[in-house]
């Protein structure tokens, strides 16, 4: 009897202990999120917000701001065509990264992971390398390799007989924007690479072992098992790379600043340009970055809902 | 057999590939010791005439490149401290505890990935200004660690919430808070995780160059390497073997700490893929 | 466990203390420590956007201090690019450094409108050692006071030809004799490249600056059409003084077709679309072009760090008519004093000193001509056959050209008006397309361009209280003139 009630206000005791400890970490969450939710509020939240604001003022960047001008940069926006112009770039330049990116990714990632390759580690540093390096340095070195006098990827194109004449890579209208598009890819490749072995690592070697028991052969195994297992990962790399790819600026600055003409001048380029060269004007820059902002929101909505639905399709 | 000749040609196409994929840096490297004048008549000849170790001393010198190294480091050190320190914290609580709002953060936060930057440097000019930190590594530093940590806050957040329950509630049992729980036991299992924030936020940061430019205008003894680096390419002068012996010294210390972590940097990430 | 929060905490108090302890923090340390009350430093800052004259402002400032410890002047370079927006963020700052050169964000009447500079403190002894044309309304003086201190001479020719000796003499050409007309350029630069095989080309154009192929054409463009075209500060006033009407584009799509015949036929070295100036001056430099058309600023570049380079320098080629290079007096890239700046004295001891040592190093190092004649006729000063060719060559082509600013200053806004317009595609960069296309039609695009231009001339002339098409208008300008004071007393 006695113990009964002892259970009782055990369990009385107990859960009040238990309620404490629930409280008190949910204040110590709050503590902890403190110190980034004052960053973020600062340094990101604010900016975007006033970002907004500059785009509905004309304003140069010096002294008050107070000509307000509402929706006008928008419509001018519409019509002007040079910066539909940046925006075809941007996206001509998106697909070129990430159709010549993520399947080499994909495909050296397979490759690397196999358990029985050695070197791994070498190899993987390797093809980091160009990661880790500032875009200036890059941009300075290819604009060498890729020049039409003596430039060595012509001379070696020339040397396998595949091309008769140098050829302008980097100053030609048509090729300028594929030349430094297929550059950022060969830069940023070692990420995607990195991401996607971390997608493979993840899967977990029990399933693996069951396919070899159920006799399947390697082919069949990545066919049926490791791609399929990979894509929720795929679908995360392929979200950055669109966003990265929509946001190509620094290569492209040093290397043409947009140049020849506006053949490479993208939207973060146009925007830059507007905002600082000569007498900036940041309205119309909020304005155009904004529009474009909407846009990268857009695709990454329609990219999402695509991958559920091929998801949904292939998860059986 | 068969796999044999599989492994020996994987090798072979691996490192042919390897090659051509690195030839940049082999050149750039190449060029470093190559006089101007080698350089401008290009060519695929790697070995230079002469080894002009000049390159390397106008490098250091010409461009105060000491002292731009020297903070380089110092923002980059602690830059990463607060970003690792932040992350982990925030990334801990998110995924560990559910509390009110927690859904709305992690949605507010992922967002904002999506939204353009650009010139938002204007309004963080001004705050930096406010806090009086204009012109001071302080500042600097605030500029540059204030920024989007939202991948590392994920990666926290992921890895901590695939920890196993069992481990936060034989903490409790001990007898130990929430602080303990997470020095004492979750923290140091998130070796792969920090490293790979450790990692990629010293690349960014090495690397950083507008904010380093903006926040240091008035005081040139305050510049890092980056915005150093562009003192060679000035509107009047081309000292390209100069920037390429420059980028050379400048890509070393990104390259050791890549090395040194890379090893984490894999698995940290799978770790977090998987949670 | 507690060790590592530790480590942590430390780690970041360590981070936070470290820089503090590295570098200064904004106030000049009071010298020697140890002695008692010391003297209170006066501490001046000085930006530079111009790289080619810093060393020698370098080296004035550096003999400056050491004669002065009492005053501390520092001075912060920056790349050309980087200063608009380094200067931006200053002036919202509120921390304008004491000497700055100006900036596209705002003319001197703006600085002056609102309060951020203060009239040099000179007297007239001092203003009365420049040439004339130095003090000039809305560059380096408001209202007859001088409130810009002149870096060098504003007998400036921008661009010029410079042509290499040796190659001319092995191909068979008087190297005594330069190219003087378009067709002569041509010729010679095909004779001497097909002499060399191509190892060596014809002409050498650094095409990847946008401002560079607009000034190069604009120049050339006055040979065209004599009295209708003449280059002032910028891309939009390619103007004709008579009418009061902008942009000749006939002559610019003549000047720019005459370039790209040197293209079309393999005449020019290649990537000249990714070239800046000063690799295309390195490649000129190494011999593997014959001619190039650059700045004059180079001159000293090729006599320095090109000593085996036997070279010489000429006025650019003319199609009928001698080229002129317009200018309007005052100087490039005066500097502007501060109205925080409180020593006043410290600040004319600087600008003394400037005059006597900085001027004849820009001469000594034949960088550039100063403001002052004495100093640039100091026989003591050797200086190179190129240099005094160069001299000889400033005078034949460089001359002042009119300014509405001087009738009434109002129309300083309407400039600074037409320049705050977005520019979406500059003219460089249809250059550029034009250069590297067959098919894009240039002419039409410049029309599209002056129309706009035009437009906005008209509009900014409206706007601005004050100015008016007349003070444009200059019966009496003869473009190979130079327009001194006394033809503004002959309009009236």
């Amino acid at each position: 009897m006695s113990r009964a009630v002892n259970t009782a206000s055990q369990t009385d005791r107990t859960y009040s202990r238990l309620l404490k400890r629930e409280t008190q970490k949910k204040l110590w969450a709050y503590v902890f999120i403190l110190p980034q939710t004052i960053m973020f509020m600062a340094f990101v939240a604010y900016p975007i917000v006033m970002s907004y604001v500059y785009s509905m003022y004309e304003w140069n960047g010096i002294g008050p701001r107070e000509n307000f001008v509402g929706l006008k940069y928008y419509g001018e926006l519409m019509s002007d065509h040079i910066f539909w112009n940046a925006y075809k770039n941007s996206f001509l330049f998106m697909l070129t990264t990430v159709v010549t990116q993520l399947p080499a990714a994909l495909l050296l990632a397979l490759v690397l992971n196999s358990p029985k390759l050695r070197l791994k580690v070498l190899y993987r540093t390797t093809y980091f390398l160009p990661v880790v390096t500032s875009s200036a340095v890059v941009a300075a070195v290819m604009r060498y390799i890729f020049g039409q006098r003596n430039g060595v990827f012509n001379e070696a194109l020339m040397m396998l007989n595949l091309i008769e004449k140098p050829v302008p890579w980097l100053s030609s209208m048509d090729y300028a924007l594929f030349t430094i598009a297929l550059i950022s890819s060969w830069k940023w490749l070692g990420i995607k690479l990195v991401y996607f072995l971390a997608g493979l690592q993840s899967i977990p070697n029990e399933v693996y072992e069951a396919a070899m028991i159920d006799g399947a052969n390697r082919r069949q195994t990545l066919w049926y098992i490791t791609i399929p297992l990979i894509m929720p990962v795929g679908a995360v790399i392929l979200m950055l790379s669109v966003v990265d790819g929509l946001h190509a600026f620094d290569l492209v600055k040093v290397m043409t600043d947009g140049g020849p003409g506006i053949a490479t001048q993208t939207v973060d380029l146009y925007i830059y340009t507007t905002a600082f060269a000569g007498i900036p004007s940041i309205g119309y820059a909020s304005a155009a970055g904004i529009f474009f902002g909407l846009s990268i929101f857009a695709v990454s909505l329609l990219l999402g809902w695509i991958v559920k639905t091929a998801n949904a399709k292939g998860g059986k | 057999m068969n796999s044999r000749i599989t492994r020996l040609s994987t090798h072979a196409l691996l490192i042919l590939f390897g090659i051509i994929w690195i030839f940049p840096f082999v050149w750039m490297l190449s060029s470093s010791f190559k006089s101007n004048r080698e350089y401008l008549g290009g060519g695929l000849d790697l070995i230079p005439d002469a080894i002009q170790w000049s390159n390397y001393k106008r490098a250091w010198e010409v461009a105060n490149f000491s002292t731009y190294f020297n903070n380089s480091i110092v923002l980059t050190v602690a830059v990463v401290a607060i970003v690792v320190v932040t992350s982990a914290l925030c990334g801990y609580a998110l995924g560990r505890v559910n509390f009110k709002g927690r859904t709305l953060f992690l949605f507010i936060i992922t967002s904002t990935i999506f939204i353009p930057k650009g010139y938002t440097i204007i309004p963080i000019y001004m705050l930096i200004k406010q806090l009086g930190l204009l012109n001071s590594m302080p500042g600097v530093i605030l500029a540059e660690a204030g920024g989007a940590q939202i991948l590392f806050i994920l990666l926290f957040t992921a890895h901590f919430k695939g920890m196993p329950g069992e481990l936060e509630e034989s903490a409790e049992i001990d007898g130990a808070g929430f602080l303990r729980t997470f020095f004492r036991i979750m923290l140091p299992l998130s070796t792969p995780i920090i490293a790979t924030t450790i990692l990629m936020q010293f690349m960014w940061t090495w690397n950083s160059f507008l904010t380093p430019l903006i926040f240091t205008l008035n005081t040139p003894d305050l510049r890092t390497l980056s915005v150093g680096m562009f003192s060679f390419i000035g509107q009047y002068q081309s000292d390209y073997t100069g920037l390429t012996a420059a980028a050379s010294i400048a890509l070393l210390p990104v390259m050791i700490v890549f090395i040194a972590l890379q090893r984490y940097f894999v698995e940290g990430i799978a770790g977090a893929v998987k949670g | 466990m507690k060790k590592k929060r530790l480590a942590l905490a430390s780690l970041l108090a360590a981070s936070m203390l470290l820089p503090a302890c590295s570098s200064g923090s904004g106030e000049e340390p009071v010298n020697n420590a140890g002695k008692e009350e010391a003297v209170k430093t006066t501490k001046l800052t000085m930006w530079i956007r111009t790289w080619d004259n810093l060393p020698y402002f370098q080296e004035a400032v550096d003999s400056f201090n050491k004669a002065n410890p009492d005053i501390n002047v520092e001075i912060v370079s920056f790349n050309p690019d980087q200063y608009n927006p380094a200067m931006q963020a200053a002036v919202n700052g509120g921390e304008l450094p004491d000497l700055f050169q100006p900036f596209d964000q705002m003319n001197m009447y703006q600085l002056k409108e609102n309060n951020l500079i203060q009239p040099l403190p000179v007297d007239e002894a001092f203003t009365k050692q420049f040439d004339e044309g130095t003090w000039w309304e809305g560059v380096t003086s408001i209202d007859g006071q001088p409130y810009g201190f002149p870096d060098s001479s504003f007998k400036d020719p921008r661009i010029i030809l410079y042509y290499n000796k040796k190659l001319m003499k092995d191909a068979g050409l008087d190297p005594e004799a330069p190219p003087k007309t378009w067709n002569e350029l041509y010729a010679q630069a095909k004779t001497i490249q097909e002499h060399t095989e191509g190892k060596s080309f014809g002409l050498a154009q650094p095409m990847k600056a946008d401002w560079f192929n607009n000034v190069l054409s604009q120049l050339l463009a006055t040979s065209v059409s004599y009295d209708n075209t003449f280059v002032l500060n910028g891309e939009r006033f390619f103007f004709n003084f008579k009418d009061g009407s902008l942009f000749d584009k006939d002559a610019l799509v003549e000047s720019n077709a005459f370039i790209k015949r040197f293209i079309d036929d393999e005449l020019m070295l290649p990537d000249y679309l990714l070239m800046d100036p000063p690799t295309a001056a390195a490649q000129f430099g190494e011999g593997n072009a014959a001619f190039t058309m650059t700045g004059y600023w180079f001159l000293r570049t090729f006599l320095n760090d090109y000593p085996d380079l036997d070279f010489g320098v000429a006025a650019l080629p003319a199609k009928s008519n001698p080229v002129v290079a317009g200018t309007w007096g005052g100087s490039p890239n005066p500097f502007y004093l501060s109205s925080k700046t409180e020593n006043k004295e410290a600040v004319k001891k600087l600008l003394d000193h400037f005059t006597k040592e900085y001027y004849p190093l820009l001469v000594k190092n034949q960088q550039n001509l100063s403001p002052i004649a004495s100093v640039n006729n100091d026989a003591n000063l050797n200086i190179s056959p190129q240099f005094k060719d160069y001299i000889k060559l400033v005078n034949d082509t460089v001359r002042l050209q009119p300014s509405p600013l001087v009738r009434n200053s109002a129309e300083a806004q309407v400039m600074t008006d037409i320049r705050s317009q977005p520019i979406k595609e500059s003219l460089g960069k249809m250059i550029q397309q034009y250069m590297s296309s067959d098919s894009y039609d240039l002419a039409k695009a410049f029309d599209q361009y002056g129309k706009m231009t035009q437009e906005q001339f008209e509009a900014a002339l409206n706007k601005v209280e004050g100015s008016s098409k007349d003070n444009w208008k200059f019966a009496n300008w003869n473009i190979s003139e130079d327009y001194s004071m006394k033809k503004y007393e002959e309009l009236k």
